[in-house]
């Protein structure tokens, strides 16, 4: 049941009782005006016999017929009276008996006084007014006896009242200390399950399952605690995960440091060995030099001062010393040359490539009046990178199609380029020998030569430069030929992203 | 001109003696040179030039060209540039850097110091005969220093 219906029953318990005494006081209250009416009755009777002895003694006195008949009538309406009482205990019945009795007598009593003489008269009245003294006495005992009864009656709602009062009372006590009684023991029970999950015991259920509003309290606080136990669980792996990607984001930061930290190691390894190669450089630009400018002058000094001296042969072995020796310095320029293109400041501009290409072109033309140079150019992409390294990129490229071409009676020479994917990409097709791809791998390595030097002339450096430039570019090159089926030579360079051509520089 | 003047035309500072013998050779096939005096390094150079009061070469104005290495012993060839030039006396006199030295770096600081040209040395011999000749036949045939313009 649940605790607002007890307390209405509790609260209408109350007004049960009320109408109970109101009941019970009706009830009295109704007997109490019977009595009441009773009692008058009683006292009518008194007073009928108190007249009718007035009359009776007025008649003694006085005689006369009005007497006469007054004292008949109203010993009639007395017993017109006594006849309309009617009481149910005995001792009332037994005294309306006699009282009836006695008017019976008194009537019987006044034929007789009316119809005798003086003498008889006078004893009459003596029995008379006996009589009249007795039904007094009677009709006064019949008052009292109603006078008692409407007392006791009082006196029994009194304590009627005065026990459904304390019934009441009792009642309500009890039921309200039951009541409370039992509120306490499960607001407690409902207080300690609280404590528990305050204390964070998650997995605490409540044990009530009374079906009142505690119950249902209790079963509220089971249903809350279940999710809080389920966000915890959630929580905990959220905290997990946190953990675990704070622990990641610290190895990572350390990682980084400890890459920083090999990286500027790293750096100052390159400096100081770029410094080295900066003089090594320098030693071979000046030292490696001189010797050999020595070994060809002195050549051609005996050559030319004592050559007669010498056969055929040692003229020839000589020359040998002084081609080596020619041959040497150029290695060593060259190998300058590709030195110098990595460690160059580089100068980032937009480059137009078809004025750039048409220019390099002309002047190999220019250096071969004698061939026939067939270039075709299509219109070339805009490029981004350092103009004269560039520039070196298509001297090199051009001019080794050129080379390649010598046995050709038309050297066919073509240039194209495009853009795609945030790069511009180049290439340069020729007719000339062309080479094996199984040397592929060769054709970019410094010193590397796909020909033999009496096929065709060089020291295989041009090659590793434009590589080397094109990377300085961030960019690609590859080729691809096939022997005496001429060769083609792509290369690509990204163009400038919104921040490094604000900045003008990349990777250098 | 005096003799003294035809003694003494070109001061080369070398500190390869078949270097400096390459280019006396070649000084000599142009035939436009007689004298020619060779130093070995930087000090000498300098003491040559400023070394013995009135007996200096700057003193005598019989030179009319430095040949100068950049590569040399004690001292530096630019430093003797940088002297040469300091000089009033041979504050005007033509300075050719010939060096093996590619580097733009050394080209850059011989202008900047007053060098009046800058020559690399070819490895080989013909190309270095014919580029030494040719220099001294413009520098002592046709280039004019102050005074020699009548």
């Amino acid at each position: 049941m649940l605790i607002k219906t007890q307390l209405r029953l509790v609260a209408l318990l109350p007004a049960v009782f009320a109408l109970l005494i109101a009941s019970v006081l009706w009830l009295t209250d109704l007997k109490v005006n019977q009595a009441q009416q009773d009692a008058e009755m009683a006292a009518k009777v008194r007073l009928a016999n108190f007249e009718l002895v007035i009359l009776t003694q007025e008649y003694l006195l006085y005689g006369g017929v009005r007497p006469e008949k007054q004292l008949l009538i109203r010993h009639q309406s007395m017993g017109e009276l006594l006849a309309r009482l009617e009481f149910e205990e005995p001792e009332e019945r037994e005294l309306i008996e006699a009282l009836r009795q006695g008017h019976e007598e008194l009537g019987s009593f006044y034929k007789l006084l009316l119809g005798s003489n003086t003498t008889a008269r006078e004893r009459i009245i003596g029995v008379l007014l006996v009589k009249s003294q007795d039904i007094r006495a009677k009709a006064e005992q019949l008052a009292n006896i109603q006078y008692q009864k409407v007392a006791e009656i009082q006196k029994l709602i009194d304590r009627s009242v005065m026990g459904v009062l304390v019934l009441l009372a009792g009642v309500s006590f009890m039921l309200l200390a039951l009541l409370t009684l039992r509120m306490t023991r499960m607001i407690k029970q409902l207080g300690n399950g609280v404590s528990q999950i305050a204390r964070g015991n998650l997995d605490y259920q409540i044990p009530l399952a009374t079906p009142d509003e505690l119950g249902a309290l209790a079963q509220a606080f089971n249903e809350m605690n279940r999710k809080l136990r389920e966000s915890y669980t959630s929580i905990d792996k959220l905290n997990d995960e946190v953990a675990k990607r704070q622990q990641a984001e610290m190895d990572i930061h350390q990682l980084n440091a400890e890459l920083e930290e090999r990286v500027s190691q790293r750096t100052a390894e390159l400096v100081a060995a770029n410094m080295e190669l900066e003089a090594f450089s320098y030693s071979v630009s000046h030292d490696l030099r001189a010797p050999l400018r020595a070994i060809d002058g002195f050549s051609r000094k005996v050559l030319i001062g004592h050559g007669d001296k010498l056969d055929d042969e040692g003229r020839r072995q000589l020359q040998v010393v002084r081609d080596n020796a020619q041959r040497m310095g150029i290695l060593i320029d060259d190998l300058l040359d590709f030195s110098r293109m990595g460690r160059r400041e580089m100068a980032w501009q937009p480059l137009n490539m078809d004025v750039m290409v048409k220019a390099v072109a002309d002047e190999l033309r220019a250096a071969e009046p004698q061939r026939t140079l067939e270039f075709v150019i299509s219109p070339l992409p805009q490029a981004w990178g350092d103009a004269a390294m560039l520039r070196q990129v298509w001297v090199n490229l051009l001019g080794n199609a050129v080379k390649f071409t010598r046995l050709r009676p038309v050297a066919h020479i073509e240039v194209g380029g495009s853009t795609k994917g945030g790069e511009t990409l180049y290439w340069i097709r020729d007719n000339g020998a062309g080479f094996d791809m199984n040397y592929a791998a060769k054709l970019f390595g410094v010193f590397q030569r796909l020909h033999r030097q009496d096929e065709f002339e060089g020291t295989g450096v041009g090659l590793a430069i434009a590589q080397r430039i094109v990377h300085r570019h961030n960019g690609r090159i590859q080729g691809e030929g096939k022997p005496d089926a001429g060769a083609t030579f792509r290369f690509a360079l990204p163009l400038p992203t919104p921040e490094n051509a604000l900045s003008g520089e990349r990777a250098s | 001109m005096n003799t003294n003047t035809m003694e003494l035309q070109i001061l080369l500072v070398e500190d390869s003696p078949s270097d400096a013998e390459l280019t006396m050779d070649a000084l000599r096939e142009s035939r436009v040179v007689n004298q020619v005096k060779w130093v070995k390094d930087g000090a000498e150079a300098l003491d040559f030039l400023f070394g013995h009061g009135a007996e200096a070469a700057s003193e005598c104005r019989c030179l009319k060209l430095i040949l100068l290495d950049l590569r040399l012993p004690r001292v530096d060839g630019l430093d003797v540039l940088r002297a040469v030039r300091a000089d009033e006396r041979t504050r005007r006199l033509p300075v050719v850097v010939m060096t093996s030295s590619h580097e733009e770096i050394d080209v850059v600081r011989a202008y900047d110091l007053g060098a009046n040209s800058y020559l690399v040395k070819p490895v080989e011999s013909e190309a270095f005969m014919k580029s030494v000749s040719e220099l001294g036949l413009y520098w002592m045939l046709l280039n004019k220093l102050p005074g020699e313009i009548k």
